[in-house]
């Protein structure tokens, strides 16, 4: 009996959009044969809310909050994009210790980024104990935010001119704890996580070129894995990065392992930046007198920051009034999404889950 | 002469309960809830804040997040639905077998939130399809206050719903 | 080979540059929408990526807005172009893998087409979504 028809070559297999291994709903079609996956295909827009098109009815204080709520992991670094265009276009400058306050928070936000990625990204791949250590280390920093804040996640700190309070005698008595323990805690989770089951799972899958990053405009880990030397905060410096000594860790082959290996070195540079700036941080108004109802003048204004992700640019179009005429938000995770149909043919399918984690995306974030 | 242990007397009268068999059945209910992970946006963190170390969810015994809707009775809705995702969200409800509870988490679900003037993607609370329990307010709520929602449920479920 | 050069075969007029005011070192606004494939492959071989591509709705016109920058050293750069309201633009993704999902975003907003794109498709906005939300004609039913 002829049996060759009736065996199914290849059928497809939905991940998502509910799926305990995605960040976020995100929903990836796999056509697979057997374990192995043939092509992908990814669906976007179940986090959509049409924030662009609310913009333009809202005006420029208003939509502050509404920008934490795209990276809510890391939510100062995009408040600092947008407060960054109006204050160009207003040609507002904040005084020197705002500045450094900026920079401190910015990075405790990009060292509790990378801190939830590491843990969620070991905790889809099956370890549940880097999950708990690295969140213990999030919740000391969260508390530092509430300290100064009154919130812990989303906390509309920056304004125009400056930040919305200063900083406290408590909060630096908790930083300093802070920064005491989070070297050996890194080192100790490294030890633990890099057994030769990660090691197996991560190393030599999921190659990036560097055609790849110009081709698909890469940034942020993702690029840097890859060998390419770009950063926003030494290419494009603003504020006043360009008075702290640190480096920028590189990849070599571009694999999974080149990603992780990236941002847990980056953890270390933030630190060594926020101990050049509490050394360095001078007495001072933390912010300058800004005007109580914001105009902006006609015209175009484009600002770029580095975010946990990559490139973050905000384009704002004004055309006089008290409400945006166009906002766009350039966020690096959406085009770094983009090579994920590229990447996934050949490989299985629990690679497709090592992979989608090694390009962390936050999903509110690319639907905007 | 060896000498005899004493036997201890025990009325077997002190070991014998009588309840209503509802009172034991909801006990056993509320005691182990078993959430679906359902985390939309930025309400989830605070969920997995609420599951990790510091503010335990195990020892109320919910703390086992299932991913397959079949093996989980509570669905913590978490971050802001859209109208893309909206019918998912009524097939998931439905997948879940009885009894089965809906905690709302945070402004999004319960009346849009930030977004409930002109965001034409957002589906303005989860209560317009899906029958919801418990209420936790907050732009995101604090893991606290989950656990307070979580106790809520537990009693309103103790009560027979 | 600065900006100005490359595109010294094209017809254009120069915008305003002021980097520390608006964020661009240069801007340009193209005339012949047929260019914009030519340009791009221009500026990939000089090393540039594309940034992103964006629009606006100017009420008469759709200006499309493609942004490039080189990585070693920022030099942005951007180029516009006016087209009228459902019209034709050759697709760059043969140039620019990113441009895929650039355009189609654009596409999904805006209504305008890109000829030559592999998978145009609605990529953000709900199944059944009717007309194109970003134009300035577009209300929601509700509220």
């Amino acid at each position: 009996m002829d049996t060759e028809k009736h065996i199914l070559k290849d059928f497809y297999v939905n991940m998502g959009p509910q799926h305990p291994s995605t960040h976020g709903v995100l929903r990836i079609v796999l056509k697979v044969e057997g374990e192995k996956v043939i092509s992908s295909e990814t669906v976007l827009g179940y986090a959509h809310r049409g924030v662009e098109k609310m913009a333009e009815s809202k005006t420029y204080v208003q939509m502050m909050p509404v920008m934490d709520r795209f990276d809510y992991v890391s939510s100062m670094l995009f408040e600092w994009g947008y407060v960054g265009c109006m204050e160009k276009a207003l040609g507002i400058t904040p005084p020197e210790r705002a500045e450094y306050i900026r920079v401190i928070m910015a990075e405790l936000n990009r060292i509790g980024s990378h801190l939830l990625w590491a843990g969620a990204f070991l905790l889809d791949l099956g370890a549940f104990t880097p999950f708990l250590w690295l969140f213990d280390a999030r919740e000391r920093i969260l508390d530092m935010f509430e300290e100064v804040t009154g919130q812990r996640m989303t906390n509309n700190y920056f304004k125009v001119g400056g930040v919305a309070d200063d900083l406290t005698p408590e909060f630096f008595k908790m930083l300093d704890e802070f920064l005491k323990m989070i070297r050996g805690r890194m080192a100790e989770t490294e030890t633990l996580i890099e057994s030769i089951i990660f090691l197996e799972r991560v190393k030599d899958i999921g190659f990036i070129s560097k055609e790849d990053v110009i081709n698909y405009s890469l940034t942020g880990p993702v690029a840097r894995g890859s060998g390419v030397n770009y950063d926003i905060r030494k290419n494009e410096p603003y504020s006043i990065y360009h008075k702290f000594d640190f480096e920028i860790p590189l990849g070599e082959k571009g694999d999974c392992y080149d990603r992780y290996k990236v941002r847990m070195k980056e953890v270390i540079q933030s630190v060594r930046i926020i101990e050049q700036a509490v050394a360095s941080i001078p007495e001072g108004p933390y912010a300058e007198k800004a005007p109580k109802i914001i105009k902006l003048p006609e015209g175009e204004y484009y600002f770029a920051v580095e975010t946990s992700r990559g490139l973050l640019g905000v384009y704002l179009v004004s055309d006089g009034t008290s409400n945006p005429y166009r906002f766009k938000l350039r966020d690096p995770a959406f085009s770094n999404l983009s090579i994920l149909d590229t990447l996934l043919p050949g490989n299985k399918i629990s690679d497709v889950v090592a992979i989608l984690g090694s390009i962390d995306v936050v999903i509110p974030e690319i639907d905007r | 002469m060896v000498k005899e242990i004493e036997k201890i007397e025990t009325p077997y009268v002190h070991n014998v309960k009588f309840a209503v068999l509802e009172d034991v059945l909801n006990w056993a209910r509320k005691n182990s809830l078993w959430p679906a992970t359902f985390g939309l946006a930025c309400c989830a963190i605070e969920m997995m804040a609420a599951g990790a170390a510091r503010f335990d969810l195990d020892r109320f015994g919910a703390g086992v997040f299932r991913p397959s809707p079949r093996q989980a009775d509570l669905m913590i809705v978490a971050g802001t639905v859209t109208k893309k995702m909206a019918p998912r969200v009524k097939t998931l409800y439905e997948q879940m077998p009885a009894p089965k509870y809906v905690i709302a988490l945070g402004a999004c679900s319960i009346s849009g939130g930030v977004f409930s003037k002109n965001a034409y993607g957002v589906v303005k609370g989860v209560d317009s399809f899906l029958p919801v329990d418990v209420y936790v307010p907050g732009c995101p709520p604090r893991p606290e206050a989950l656990i307070y929602g979580l106790l809520e449920l537990q009693k309103k479920i103790k009560e027979g719903k | 080979m600065s900006a100005i050069e490359l595109l010294d075969s094209y017809e254009k007029e120069v915008l305003e540059q002021n980097y520390e005011k608006n964020g661009f070192n240069h801007s340009f606004l193209l005339r012949k929408k047929e260019d914009v494939v030519d340009l791009a492959k221009k500026f990939k071989d000089e090393g540039y990526f594309l940034e992103t591509i964006t629009a606006v709705d100017k009420k008469d016109k759709i200006r499309l807005i493609y942004i490039f920058n080189k990585m070693p050293k920022v030099h942005r750069t951007a180029i516009y172009l006016d087209v009228n309201y459902e019209d034709d633009v050759p697709s760059v993704t043969n140039v620019f893998k990113s441009a895929d999902w650039f355009e189609s975003e654009v596409y999904d907003f805006f209504g305008v087409k890109f000829s030559g794109h592999p998978n145009l498709k609605r990529l953000l906005t709900p199944e059944g979504m009717e007309g194109y939300p970003l134009l300035k004609s577009w209300k929601a039913e509700e509220d």
